[in-house]
């Protein structure tokens, strides 16, 4: 009895403390929200920073005309302008929501925007486009400086056109324009535009090069302590020439070096980073190795809106490194075929297409191609690369006839790009491949590789501590299997792999 | 029989080699061909631009393959995808107003599912008929000197809002003080501009254009005054005497640009005055018909000022000297009763009692008073305690004048 007494005593007071508890928690939440709303500094309604959305390649051709001086501040602000006017009416197109027209067109102008924007809507008709290169001249700016007169010439750029939400066609045009602009609000917005000509399309690609003939051995390189992070805080050039002395000592020929998209600084590449990539090629033509660069990795948006900005990183990217010695070729991008799911098969191919396109005409001495996941892939824009690249990670037995199966498809060179086997086996894959296995994997492929003269890069030098997430997933099963694929573990060890290809 | 095999042989050979070719060819050659075939477009050339759309007529088709039919046409604006229709008897597309009245290159592509059937572009120009003149004048005031001018810019559209052809001629015409110039321009790319130089004297210049029957709305610009010329400035007062009490004022000549334009009403002048001890004072004033005023009180010490007038950054006066004499000569006497000291009456150079308020300072060994004047007086109470009795050196100060007397407290 008196044990129940006690038991009721505690039990009310710990009841009376929950109680309290959930109600000084609902009231806390009740003042959170309460105090929960716009930032506090939007009432100063401070400028909103510009962001990179829209950023073709323009070329003034001319500023000399009869009227004022154009000043540069002046100049980036009727380009500025004149080029949200197209992004405006490309979005415009595309989302049926004319945003921003308002701004960018005067009243007479936006009528005529309105108009085919609304037929279209009508239709269910969706354009998604871009320009892609831009050449002003500029025929006057008069003397008060609130009139510009431009004519744009060589406008270059893709549609792709929709009708109820089935691509219909992808179109690529050249048009001349000409442009009037008036100085209203604070804006350059159009009065007059005209499509003066439309020009010839240049027939796409340059010369396919004469690819260096000379068997590729090779391997994919991340520095040890920073996979997927080669260009990152911890880049150390010690790291980096140790590591290409084993590479030299494995009797390899080649790297495949990866540039991050976003972390390169997406459209605005940050200098430090390719401060680092040219140490990298720097040193690999000391060690006497090619480099193949894989560009965009983890990119994935594809969309047209976003080409402008990927051709603006690609141009930086390029312009820096084209001349080093070590570079043997550019990857466009690593494993596109897996973003055919979630992103539509059409989608990325045209990005691939015309980023490949762009690249050629940066640098039209280095061979391109792009690294699909598969043998099944790898024909997709075959006429565009100029060799094929694709990956294996199934049974070995099947490569002989997937490599020969598409050899009798391309008179191109064939390189597989990524193959090898992890040695993880653990609490989460029990009876995976051991090292042993490893061995006798890399034997068995260097017959196949000897007897049908593949060009390879093998996965990977190094067994890797940390998986980002973004590489393998959340998922400790794939992080596992992707940490175990190198050469050499952790602690410095050469697998029985290590001297199978040294001795090859 | 043998030779009748052998024949039999080759023309299976030859059927066998012939059905490979074909079969090799077959997949791209023919549907390209049976849909050219059956479909015949005439080709729409180049034209003047229509609110009404255009129609592009099929000239052969099969109407079953008609709904399979698109025709794609991109204009200065945009793209659209347009659907053929058939009528009794005709099929034709209509290129819609919103893309047939806006002049420019016009692409088209004929597609039948997702074949190419033929593509193709042409140009549409601008109709004869006249829409609107639109001017666009700026600097809108400019000043009246070889220096500057102004700058007229004409675009006259059609009656579609688009920009006539090139060689079209406008007149463009200004007007000033009823002299009118026109100046014949020919339209290049869209536009006409014309210079207007500014004219020397100030007023209003008004301009417009016209092409053919048309005419823009008139836009003025103001012509003002160039940057003023140097004054000069003078005073007037009504008495020369230093009594803190008067109003003086300056003021400046009829201050002109160097075409003699009078400065616009409301140009700032500043006068900067200073005393024979440097200390400075200010004062501003506007001009009204080119001269400012600006009212000074007379100071209370006869001193001489010296002053001058700028126009911030255009202009300046001469320095001119202005003297101020002193209103009285000595000072009288000082009264000494009961316990208070009394200095009066100060007069003024009439003989008149100062005005209410003159400063008079006071100073009695290390003990000192300033006091203002009440008609003529000032007075000031001795405390007994802290000025026992004895003889003290009383010093009075005013209007620029020191006096000592001496003083005996009993």
């Amino acid at each position: 009895m008196k044990k129940n007494k006690t038991l009721y005593r505690i039990l009310i007071i710990l009841g009376f403390i929950f109680i309290n508890a959930a109600v000084v928690y609902g009231l806390s939440q009740v003042y959170a929200y309460l105090n929960t709303g716009a930032d506090p500094s939007s009432m100063l309604h401070l400028d909103l920073k510009r962001t990179t959305y829209y950023i073709p390649d323009v070329t003034w051709v001319s500023i000399e005309n009869p009227g004022r001086p154009l000043d540069e501040a002046n100049k980036q602000k009727i380009e500025q302008d004149y080029l949200d006017a197209w992004y405006v009416k490309n979005q415009a197109f595309e989302t049926g929501n004319d945003q921003g027209i308002y701004d960018h067109y005067t009243e007479k102008a936006r009528a005529k925007v309105r108009e085919l924007i609304n037929l279209n809507q009508a239709e269910q008709i969706k354009i998604k486009s871009t320009t892609l290169s831009h050449n002003i001249t500029l025929d006057f700016y008069s003397d008060d400086g609130t009139v510009a007169i431009l004519t744009d010439r060589n406008v270059t750029g893709v549609e792709k056109i929709y009708e109820k939400d089935e691509f219909i066609l992808q179109r690529d045009f050249n048009n001349d324009y000409h442009i009037i602009l008036l100085l209203e609000d604070g804006f350059w917005r159009i009065r007059h535009f005209e499509k003066l000509t439309a020009n010839d399309i240049e027939s796409s690609i340059a010369e396919i090069l004469t690819v260096n003939t000379t068997v590729i051995e090779g391997i994919n390189y991340y520095p040890k302590d920073t996979p997927w992070d080669t260009f990152g805080e911890n880049f150390n050039e010690t790291i980096i020439e140790e590591d290409f002395e084993i590479i030299n000592d494995l009797k390899l020929n080649t790297i495949r070096v990866f540039v991050g998209y976003e972390d390169f600084g997406k459209a605005s590449v940050a200098k430090a980073k390719l401060e680092k990539l040219q140490i990298l090629l720097e040193k690999a033509k000391k060690a006497n190795l090619k480099v193949m660069l894989t560009l965009f990795d983890f990119y994935g948006n594809y969309d047209i809106q976003d080409w402008t900005l990927t051709n603006k990183h690609l141009s930086t990217v390029v312009n820096t490194v084209k001349d080093y010695k070590a570079l043997a070729s550019w990857d466009i991008k690593n494993e596109p075929n897996l973003d055919f799911e979630n992103r539509g098969e059409q989608r990325v191919v045209s990005w691939l297409s015309q980023t490949l396109k762009k690249l050629k005409q940066l640098d039209p001495n280095h061979p391109v191609t792009i690294g699909w996941s598969s043998p099944e892939a790898a024909l997709i824009l075959e006429d565009e690369v100029d060799y094929v690249s694709y990956h294996f990670y199934k049974d070995l037995d099947g490569l002989s006839e997937a490599h020969n199966k598409i050899k009798k498809s391309t008179s191109k060179p064939i390189i597989l790009q990524e193959m090898g086997l992890s040695t993880y086996h653990g609490l989460w894959n029990p009876l995976g491949s051991n090292e042993d296995d490893q061995a006798a994997y890399y034997t068995q492929f260097l017959e196949i590789q000897k007897r049908d003269s593949i060009n390879y890069l093998s996965w990977t030098l190094f067994d890797f501590g940390e998986i980002p997430n973004s590489v393998a997933g959340f998922y400790p099963w794939r992080k596992h299997k992707q940490a175990y694929f190198g050469l050499i573990d952790f602690v410095g060890a050469k697998s029985k792999s290590y001297s199978i290809i040294k001795n090859r | 029989m043998i030779q009748g095999l052998k024949h039999i042989k080759l023309i299976v050979f030859i059927v066998l080699g012939f059905l490979l070719v074909a079969c090799n060819d077959t997949p791209k050659t023919v549907s390209n061909t049976v849909a050219t075939g059956s479909f015949k477009l005439e080709i729409p050339r180049d034209q003047q631009v229509s609110s009404n759309g255009i129609n592009v007529l099929f000239k052969g088709y099969k109407l079953s393959q008609l709904e399979s039919i698109k025709f794609i046409v991109s204009g200065t604006f945009g793209t659209s995808i347009l659907k053929p229709t058939e009528e009794s008897g005709v099929a034709r597309v209509v290129i819609p107003s919103e893309i047939s009245q806006i002049a420019g290159q016009i692409e088209w592509i004929l597609m039948e599912h997702e074949h190419l059937l033929e593509k193709g572009n042409f140009r549409l120009m601008p109709i004869s008929s006249l829409g609107t003149v639109e001017n666009y004048l700026g600097p809108r005031s400019i000043t009246a000197s070889k220096r500057d001018n102004t700058m007229l810019v004409t675009v006259p559209t059609d009656s579609l809002d688009n920009m006539l052809p090139d060689e079209t001629a406008i007149s463009m015409n200004h007007q000033f003080k009823g002299q009118t110039i026109k100046t014949p321009v020919k339209l290049k790319a869209g536009f006409g501009w014309k210079r207007i130089a500014a004219p020397l004297v100030t007023g209003r210049l008004s301009t417009g254009s016209t092409v053919g029957v048309i005419s823009s709305k008139e836009l003025v610009a103001d012509v003002f005054p160039d940057i003023a010329q140097n004054f000069s400035i003078n005073y007037e007062r009504t008495h020369p005497f230093a009594d803190g009490n008067e109003l003086m004022s300056l003021k400046t000549s009829q201050i002109k640009d160097a075409q003699g334009n009078i400065m616009t009403d409301g140009t700032l002048v500043n006068f900067f005055i200073v005393d024979e001890n440097n200390n400075h004072w200010q004062t501003t004033s506007s001009t009204i018909n080119g001269y400012a005023f600006a009212k000074m009180l007379h100071p209370e010490l006869p001193s001489t000022l010296s002053v001058n007038a700028a126009i911030k950054g255009m202009a300046e006066s001469p320095k001119i000297t202005i003297d101020f004499k002193s209103i009285i000569t000595e000072i009288p006497e000082v009264i000494f009763e009961n316990t208070t000291l009394k200095v009066g009456p100060l007069t003024s150079y009439l003989g008149q009692l100062v005005q209410d308020g003159v400063e008079v300072e006071l100073q009695l060994n290390e003990k000192s008073w300033i006091l203002l004047t009440t008609d003529g007086y000032v007075s000031q109470e001795l405390d007994p305690l802290k000025f026992p009795k004895g003889t003290y050196n009383l010093t009075v100060k005013t209007l620029g004048l020191i006096s000592t007397y001496p003083i005996a407290i009993d």
